[in-house]
């Protein structure tokens, strides 16, 4: 019997010291509640344990993965919090409703984040201008000192760099 | 512009920050180069993604992981989002929906209701002489779940157009061009990827 494959203690650790904070951060928003945000990433980083396929360092944007893991465990955590409240009654204080509309929001936003912080900083820098600070292209190239013409070319070259890694987070069909 | 396509006009035009000869030029030239349809179908899907994030959230992430200057949150109503919407009132109003405006005037166009066990959508149809453009939007599909656009024509054959990922809601916006005349069309279907099982169909009235 083949023992099946695992990553090795020193990758996970490596994925908690980079990715732990954004997973628990987006846990936290979702659920309000540190221990649960806690509970959630160590279920992710657990899920990760088992594959390494997917922290391969050419595998692409593992956070955008992660995050999307995470959303999950999120929600089967909140399915099986609705399902037996009775298992849950000794705090009553807490039983926060999932916006999964939020919840999605806050999932892409992360994404888009991390995919932005894969490109080079001359396309990133013009697409945070123009998309996430709202410029026009006149207003990017003044705020960034460039010619507008550098600002259409980095803008298309940005736009594709970012679909691909989007499509490499397996965001995008 | 590289060459003779104009590659960095397209950003352009989807936020409506062309001139109106441009915009003229670009959708003339999008009519006869498939190169430059597809490119636009590949930044229609990232603005899709970047439209539903929150700026002050990836904005506060970069920032965090030291990739952006800290900067005031943007305004929620976006300058582009204002521009898409002023197009789509232009478009309704001259009687169809979506896609580039020069295109709605002189190109056939269709829509087909797609319905199935829980899920729904929409294909629209715009012939383009040898060829047919079409945006799927969708909803109520599995999660995840692979997906491949069938076209049947007169004939009884059928063509594969494209396939995708349904969303994490279960949703999915795709466009596609499929070397079919639309006039040969006669209905569609959205299968599952692989297995062919039918998860919506409809047929042109």
């Amino acid at each position: 019997m083949i023992a099946p494959e695992r990553a090795s203690e020193h990758t996970v650790r490596v994925l908690y010291a980079t990715h732990g904070a954004a997973i628990r951060g987006f846990a936290l928003r979702a659920l309000g509640d540190p221990q649960l945000a806690e509970d959630v990433l160590q279920e992710v980083l657990m899920r990760a344990w088992s594959r390494p396929d997917v922290l391969e360092p050419d595998s692409g944007p593992v956070r955008g993965w992660l995050l999307t893991v995470a959303r999950n465990v999120i929600i089967d955590a909140h399915r099986r919090r609705s399902a037996r409240p009775q298992e849950v009654a000794f705090d009553v204080s807490f039983e926060p409703g999932l916006d999964l509309g939020e919840l999605n929001q806050t999932l892409d936003s992360l994404v888009l984040a991390d995919a932005l912080g894969q490109l080079s900083a001359e396309h990133r820098e013009v697409l945070v201008e123009l998309y996430l600070r709202d410029r026009s292209v006149a207003e990017t190239a003044a705020v960034l000192k460039l010619p507008v013409g550098t600002v259409k070319s980095r803008t298309f070259y940005g736009l594709k760099a970012l679909r691909g890694q989007l499509n490499r987070a397996e965001v995008l069909p | 512009m590289t060459a003779d396509h104009p590659s960095t006009d397209l950003p352009l035009l989807l936020t409506g920050d062309l001139t109106a000869a441009d915009r003229l030029r670009v959708q003339s030239h999008l009519t006869g180069c498939s190169r430059c349809s597809d490119d636009l179908a590949d930044l229609r899907l990232v603005r899709q993604h970047v439209d539903r994030a929150d700026p002050a959230q990836v904005l506060e992430q970069l920032a965090r992981d030291g990739l952006v200057r800290p900067a005031a949150a943007p305004a929620r109503a976006r300058r582009w989002l204002i521009a898409a919407a002023a197009c789509v009132v232009l478009i309704a109003g001259a009687g169809v929906a979506g896609g580039l405006i020069a295109e709605q005037h002189r190109s056939p166009q269709a829509v087909l209701a797609l319905t199935g066990s829980g899920a729904s959508g929409t294909l629209r149809l715009t012939g383009t002489g040898a060829q047919t453009r079409i945006r799927v939007a969708v909803s109520g599909l599995p999660r995840g779940e692979h997906c491949t656009l069938l076209l049947i024509k007169k004939d009884g054959s059928r063509q594969r157009v494209t396939s995708w990922t349904a969303s994490y809601a279960g949703g999915a916006q795709v466009e596609a061009v499929a070397a079919v005349p639309l006039d040969q069309l006669t209905s569609a279907v959205v299968a599952e990827e692989g297995t062919d099982v039918t998860l919506l169909a409809g047929t042109l009235g």
